[in-house]
């Protein structure tokens, strides 16, 4: 075995690393076949369904965009722009919406996966980087809320908070008008 | 009351759990998008697949759980032959195959075979189906990585990596077991363990089960 004792855990560091990329790579491949089955599931509906001209009308708006949004997306758009983007597609037309619904929602899931990843990666690069410094067998109860600080400003999702929060006795989310990360603990 | 390791550890628990329940929900919606071009019974053989691949005690998940474990104790093998100084012909030479492991692992391409033939829809909409398979396939990849991620990063932190540098090379070693892509496994040797894949290891399924022909 080769292993560099210096850099080893920055080794490991770039092995995660590389790893939650190729996830978030994929996941991002995902989005794109999404939208790509959504026009293909409208060009059938469109060929099988009897639609009122407002209906059609609308359908066809809505393909329009779509088609432009696929394109955009293979430029990497960002996800919640892509849901709100679809959300605007719906229109008010019932057939448009009852298609889009299950698309945004895998969309909304997508997207939770990807904040998941940054987050798992967060976690892992504040730790390594905790550990430089400190000796985790050795740490006190004030170094855990100091760790949980660091990784309060580097975890974004509010459930993520949360949990570290629960994890290291941080106690209740602190309730912010504008939804931003609460302040440091002491 | 628990440590800064256990909680760090703990949490990342939690945070995989999350991830695993995003990408399975994120499946069960894009199914629900199939059922829009899909003929009834077809969409249901698909949710079927989708249990008996993916659900949490499926029966490809219990085989590809035993093989993986038959890799990790042909590696466990494989290192401590290493260390003992013996060459890579000696030691691909005596490990030892379990005839019954290998009966399973025949089983499993068996069940493949009999899942692929459960979703040999038509031509026409195999394009369609794409996404779905492809979508099952990412949330099966994805949750295998993170974690194997999650219980190499709890081997990190339990043997206080690196404060404790003797413990490295069991560090190391430990981390490998916990790998059962291919992939996955090629940039740990490359990264971190700095040597070849050894050719004896290299019986990792891919990432993807299924070759969708993209």
């Amino acid at each position: 075995m080769a292993i560099n004792k210096e850099t080893f855990l920055d080794d490991v560091k770039a092995f995660f690393d590389d790893s939650l990329s190729w996830c978030q790579s994929e996941s991002e491949k995902e989005s794109n076949l999404i939208l790509t089955t959504l026009q293909s599931i409208m060009d059938d509906v469109k060929r099988r369904s009897k639609m009122s001209q407002a209906a059609e009308t609308a359908f066809l708006e809505a393909e329009e965009k779509l088609a432009k949004l696929v394109q955009e997306t293979s430029r990497n758009i960002d996800l919640g722009e892509m849901k709100s983007e679809l959300e605007a597609l719906k229109s008010d037309s019932i057939e448009v919406s009852r298609l889009m619904n299950p698309v945004i929602e895998a969309l909304q899931f997508q997207d939770q996966l990807t904040q998941n990843l940054q987050g798992i990666r967060a976690v892992i690069h504040t730790w390594t980087e905790h550990i430089k410094e400190n000796d985790p067998d050795n740490s006190t109860e004030q170094d855990g809320k100091d760790f949980a600080n660091k990784l309060l400003k580097v975890v974004k999702t509010p459930h993520e908070r949360n949990l570290v929060r629960k994890h290291f006795g941080l106690g209740e989310e602190e309730t912010v008008m504008n939804g931003a990360p609460a302040g440091d603990y002491v | 009351m628990a440590n800064i390791k256990d909680k760090v550890c703990a949490l990342l628990g939690d945070m995989q759990v999350n991830a695993a329940e995003n990408a399975t929900q994120k499946v069960n919606q894009i199914l629900e998008v199939s059922s829009n071009y899909l003929s009834e019974p077809n969409h249901e053989k698909l949710k079927l697949f989708h249990q008996l691949y993916f659900g949490a005690q499926s029966e490809v998940t219990t085989q590809k759980s035993e093989m993986n474990n038959e890799v990790d104790d042909i590696f466990a093998q494989a290192a401590a032959m290493i260390d003992s100084g013996k060459s890579t012909e000696e030691i691909a030479a005596s490990l030892k195959i379990d005839e019954k492991k290998e009966s399973e692992r025949l089983q499993l391409a068996g069940l493949q075979k009999k899942l692929e033939s459960l979703i040999a829809f038509e031509d026409s909409i195999k394009e369609q189906l794409a996404p779905v398979m492809s979508s099952m396939q990412f949330e099966d990849a994805a949750r295998q990585r993170v974690e194997h991620i999650v219980k190499m990063f709890g081997d990190i932190v339990n043997k206080s990596v690196p404060k404790k540098p003797e413990l490295m090379e069991e560090v190391a070693t430990s981390m490998a077991e916990h790998i059962a892509i291919k992939s996955e496994r090629e940039v740990f040797y490359k990264l971190v363990l700095r040597e070849p894949v050894p050719e004896h290891l290299d019986s990792d399924s891919d990432d993807f089960f299924f070759d969708l022909g993209a």
